[in-house]
């Protein structure tokens, strides 16, 4: 903040100063201090509309939004920036919970008949109606803005992790043929509490993937 | 000695004199009140919430240390909270310029907080928060009339920001559909408004009345966010409360928690109109912009 000069009536000697010389002045605002803190709330207003008015033709804004919902930024610190920009019911995210890994994560492992017994149209369906969900999901649904709030957001620790089973948590968010989808799993840890670890990324589908990107990885 | 007549050029000057002018100071809690309007709407939720995070922690490498810590998270809220308070019950200047920044400090760790960050509601508390600090520093600086016209422009700015934030993320085929808030909504939430809808449609014109839905609000925060900032203030003043109000009132009870602060902001342009006088003034700077006036006499 500015150090501020009073604009008041200590410093005028009669009501007459006041009147014509001092009142010119502080209306004028010659008498006031520069008002530094106005101009850089307006440039950071400017910065962030800027920002916003972009997203949708940069990829790469689009991209580091949908990383910011899957709490995925390339740092903490770049995260916590974007915090402060509007984003009520952005893009279209949608979530999977489930009590068992992702079918891509069982091959091998387990029978695909048994995820998937009546081999129906089920897998299409929504994962919130329970009664045509997929074996292994648990719950599901279109979400307004970070879909990690399902195990961050009390709700959601309220609805999935109050047993003792592990949970995987598919994420995905689409916005304007750019997509990112995150999985990750929660264990139980011994001395209570939960393990969060992305199990499975994806990045952006529009976005060059980096060496290594994409293969399992571990937080 | 003072002469009747001098006493009444007193009552005409403008309120730089010691005693802060009362419409600075019901911007100011306008404000403040519809900040903390927002932080307690959803009171009940939060105290709820805050067992839950002590009951089920959970560990994540993304968030330091402390701010996975659900005593922060309390402390933070109770801290935004009571400084909030103190700074709309206050009519000291000094304490006012103490408790908002240390409440600014607390939302935004509200803002980052692995409990609390998804929540839309310290975003807006957020950003008000900011508005209030420089215009609280500022009211012992400014004349009234040059920070009432400044502040006016920056809440108009804010909320064009929040509008367009909302719009930018919809620009999208699955909000135009109204695919997204057809599974969020209309589908099966608990709102007088879709309860009546489902109960009066079926699925398909239910489905067609979400695509409408979903365009106009995407039409709607576009429009807003790209015109409330440049609409006269008393007019964007009321367009700001009616448009905030009636999203919350359209879609959701609980987002008065987010829109609150919002509403606060709008009607600060309603505060103080222009007098006699700087309608004058402003018939002379009307010549020079909107911007030009207000950046002059800040300057």
């Amino acid at each position: 903040m500015s150090d501020p000069k009073r604009c008041d009536s200590k410093n005028s000697n009669s009501p007459d100063d006041q009147a014509s010389g001092r009142m010119k002045l502080c209306s004028q605002g010659g008498g006031a201090a520069r008002d530094l803190g106005f101009y850089l709330i307006l440039v950071a207003l400017a910065l962030v509309s800027g920002w916003l008015l972009l997203m949708p033709w940069v990829p790469s804004i689009a991209e580091s939004t949908m990383e910011r919902f899957h709490l995925r930024s390339s740092s903490f610190a770049w995260w916590a920036v974007q915090q402060p920009i509007p984003a009520m019911y952005n893009f279209a995210n949608r979530t999977e919970i489930r009590d068992l890994p992702p079918a891509d994560h069982l091959v091998g492992l387990v029978d695909p008949f048994l995820l998937d017994p009546l081999a129906t149209e089920a897998t299409n369906a929504s994962p919130a109606d329970p009664s045509r969900r997929e074996l292994g999901i648990v719950g599901g649904r279109m979400i307004n803005h970070f879909p990690t709030r399902e195990f961050t957001f009390a709700n959601g620790r309220y609805r999935y992790l109050r047993g003792e089973d592990p949970r995987w948590f598919v994420l995905e968010s689409r916005y304007r043929g750019s997509e990112l989808s995150s999985t990750y799993e929660l264990r139980p840890l011994p001395e209570g509490g939960w393990q969060v670890t992305l199990v499975a990324d994806e990045q952006p589908e529009e976005s060059s993937l980096p060496d290594g990107k994409g293969d399992l990885r571990e937080w | 000695m003072v002469t009747r007549e001098s006493s009444r050029r007193m009552d005409d000057l403008p309120t730089w004199s010691s005693q802060t002018d009362p419409r600075l100071v019901l911007c100011l809690r306008l404000v403040v009140a519809g900040m903390l309007i927002g932080l307690l709407w959803k009171i009940s939720f939060f105290l709820v919430a805050d067992q839950l995070h002590f009951r089920i922690p959970i560990r994540d490498a993304f968030f330091p240390e402390w701010l996975q810590n659900a005593q922060v998270l309390r402390a933070a809220f109770l801290t935004s909270v009571i400084f909030l308070g103190t700074t709309l019950a206050t009519a000291s200047a000094k304490r006012r310029k103490i408790c908002l920044p240390i409440a600014l400090a607390a939302n935004s760790v509200l803002l980052v907080h692995q409990g609390s960050y998804n929540d839309m509601t310290f975003v807006t508390v957020w950003w008000c928060n900011v508005w209030a600090c420089w215009f609280a520093w500022r009211m012992s600086v400014d004349s009234s009339e040059a920070l009432l016209r400044k502040s006016a422009l920056v809440s108009r700015a804010i909320l064009s920001l929040v509008l367009l934030g909302g719009a930018a993320g919809k620009w999208t085929q699955e909000y135009w559909s109204g695919e997204v808030f057809y599974e969020i909504y209309f589908r099966e939430r608990d709102f007088w408004l879709f309860n009546l809808l489902r109960s009066t449609s079926d699925t398909q014109s239910l489905r067609v009345i979400a695509t409408y839905y979903s365009q106009m609000v995407v039409l709607l925060e576009t429009i807003g966010g790209l015109t409330l900032w440049c609409l006269p203030r008393r007019m964007a003043a009321i367009v700001g409360a009616t448009v905030f109000s009636a999203i919350a009132l359209m879609s959701n009870f609980w987002l008065f928690s987010v829109l609150g602060p919002l509403i606060g902001l709008s009607l600060v342009g309603l505060v103080g109109g222009p007098t006699s006088r700087s309608k004058a003034a402003s018939r002379s700077l009307r010549r020079v912009g909107p911007w030009r006036s207000v950046i002059h006499s800040s300057s």
